[in-house]
């Protein structure tokens, strides 16, 4: 049984607003990454899948349970960061994290405890003086207070110092350790990068691709960047037998991709030519993610 | 349906404005009680005898000037801006700041929240009265013995919570009905409000009087309740009116999508 099933789920919201027959499955121990531009429908996803919202049609499910009839049941195995985080008026942080273990019958704190020290954080200031990285920790803490087996994370690292950001990944790498589902959405490719093992991305509404970790992970291509001296060598490297995938005739400097088996040709190449510079590009999964969003801005025009 | 968790925290985060409005009220019925003697009610008549028409209504006893003064001015001001914050507080609001999704990512249902709220709102009330009519009748024992009479006080504050029981299910209902709170506000507050200016225009002059038929307010009768003159339907409506604006605020919340 997979932990979270989602199954042609369709919100019209009219004005090409909403989402449309998304599907998509994680499994039990998967670290599932979510991701898109601003308005592409994470959000409205995941409210589906916490029993915010009704679907118009299709079905999402947690552990097999109907997210929007059996939600009780769910929120009992289901920790949740949401990406606008919002508390009561008027408690203190401690206040907070205190209730959200009330509310759970939770008598045992250490694991509160030991959040609250990881993310070095102090709970007792009134949540309205809070900043926004000091929010989003208690947060946190409330989210993994129960050691939940799903967790719902929409932007769980906004507003975190990079040095927490750090401990936050950390965090999923453990929990991901000890077998939990995970669903982030995030805009960090660094955290998803790191710590997915699949991917999702979604635009307008719709679900456009799903990658393994080893498609985003293990290229096995390379792309450098080579600055020449004169611009005889420049023009000799391009009759050569490399995939030139850019010529910047003004810097003298091409860029070549190579498959990595390649590269001693390469280096026996350039060995006979007077090289400036020569750099590798990180092709990294930013580079898919920027011509992804990209994408989504013509396909407004 | 009810959760004891949600209900402590309830009591715990809003006790300051509860105490504020159920002090103002216990202390100004503490005043009146003490105040209008018969001495004191004797001369305020004699002086107000020239009035064409009092604007403060029948106030030559002690009861009739509890059940125009305090209960149909003080108290209703006082519990209408406590059902109007409260009603928005405990749903709408919630939603519209997003900390609703704080209280729904419990294991808890949408049914148990708002039975919860509601009870919480509805006992506030009724120890507000409670309260109320307790140090009434303490401070008039203590410094007039057998002026107040008890039946007709008692009958005025239970009536008077009946009244603002139907009060805070329009509020609630409102707050229930919609996502923002401008729009719970809206509706709750706005009608709540009309329903206020109008019970207070038609006392104003015989012209307006068709206003009472515009308000609810006119179904708590003080002075059929004083003179004992078939009451009991009237506040029975207002009862019923409360059960049916709060089941359905519980059942609009719990069908409808939350922008959380």
């Amino acid at each position: 049984m997979p932990a979270i099933k989602i199954q042609g789920l369709t919100k019209d919201y009219g004005n090409n607003k909403g989402i449309f027959g998304v599907s998509f499955h994680i499994e039990e121990g998967e670290v599932f990454g979510f991701l898109g531009p601003n308005g592409a429908g994470k959000t409205t996803t995941i409210r589906h899948l916490l029993g915010f919202t009704k679907p118009q049609s299709g079905t999402s499910t947690i552990l097999g349970l109907d997210s929007w009839k059996q939600s009780k049941e769910i929120h009992q195995h289901l920790g949740y960061l949401p990406a606008e985080i919002a508390f009561p008026a008027n408690m203190t942080g401690a206040q907070i994290i205190q209730h959200a273990a009330n509310m759970r019958g939770l008598k045992d704190m250490t694991l509160a405890q030991e959040l609250i020290t990881m993310f070095d954080l102090d709970p007792s200031p009134l949540i309205k003086r809070m900043s926004k990285g000091m929010k989003q920790k208690v947060g946190i803490v409330c989210a993994f207070i129960h050691d939940p087996k799903i967790l719902i994370l929409d932007e769980p690292t906004t507003g975190l110092d990079p040095l927490m950001q750090s401990v936050f990944v950390t965090l999923i790498h453990r929990e991901k350790q000890k077998g939990k589902s995970i669903l982030m959405s995030s805009h960090h490719f660094e955290e998803i990068e790191g710590t997915c093992d699949r991917i999702a991305m979604i635009r307008q509404g719709r679900l456009t691709s799903a990658l393994n970790s080893q498609d985003f992970k293990h290229f096995d291509k390379t792309t450098y960047k080579i600055t020449f001296r004169s611009l005889q060598d420049f023009h000799a490297i391009q009759k050569e037998e490399f995939t030139i995938t850019d010529i910047q005739s003004e810097a003298l400097a091409v860029l070549v991709e190579i498959e990595d088996l390649q590269i001693n040709e390469l280096i026996g190449s350039l060995g006979k030519k007077d090289v400036l510079s020569i750099r590798e590009m990180k092709v990294s999964l930013e580079d898919s993610f920027m011509n992804f969003y990209k994408q989504g801005d013509h396909d407004h025009v | 349906m009810f959760n004891k968790p949600l209900f402590i925290h309830l009591i715990k985060t809003n006790r300051n404005l509860f105490f504020l409005i159920a002090g103002a009220l216990t202390l100004l019925i503490g005043i009146v009680m003490s105040i209008f003697t018969p001495e004191t009610m004797q001369e305020i008549t004699q002086t107000s005898m020239d009035a064409p028409i009092n604007p403060l209504g029948d106030i030559s006893t002690l009861i009739s000037f509890v059940s125009n003064q305090y209960f149909g001015n003080f108290a209703l001001i006082f519990a209408i801006i406590y059902s109007i914050i409260f009603g928005n507080k405990l749903v709408a609001d919630q939603v519209d700041k997003g900390s609703m999704a704080y209280h729904l990512s419990a294991p808890i249902t949408r049914n148990q929240y708002t039975f919860t709220s509601a009870l919480y709102l509805v006992s506030s009330l009724l120890i507000m009265f409670g309260l109320i009519f307790v140090t009434g009748y303490g401070v008039a024992e203590l410094v007039q013995p057998g002026e107040l009479p008890v039946k007709e006080f008692f009958l005025l504050t239970a009536g008077s919570f009946l009244l603002h029981l139907a009060i805070s299910g329009i509020t609630f209902f409102a707050s229930c009905l919609f996502n923002r709170s401008s729009h719970s506000l809206a509706l709750g507050a706005g009608l709540s409000v009309f329903f206020f200016a109008a019970n207070l225009l038609s006392g104003m002059s015989d012209s307006l009087e068709f206003l009472k038929n515009a308000t609810i307010i006119t179904f708590y009768d003080t002075n059929a309740i004083i003179q004992n003159n078939s009451y009991e339907w009237k506040l029975s409506l207002l009862a019923l009116l409360a059960v049916i604006l709060y089941f359905f605020g519980m059942l609009v919340f719990k069908r409808k999508d939350l922008p959380l």
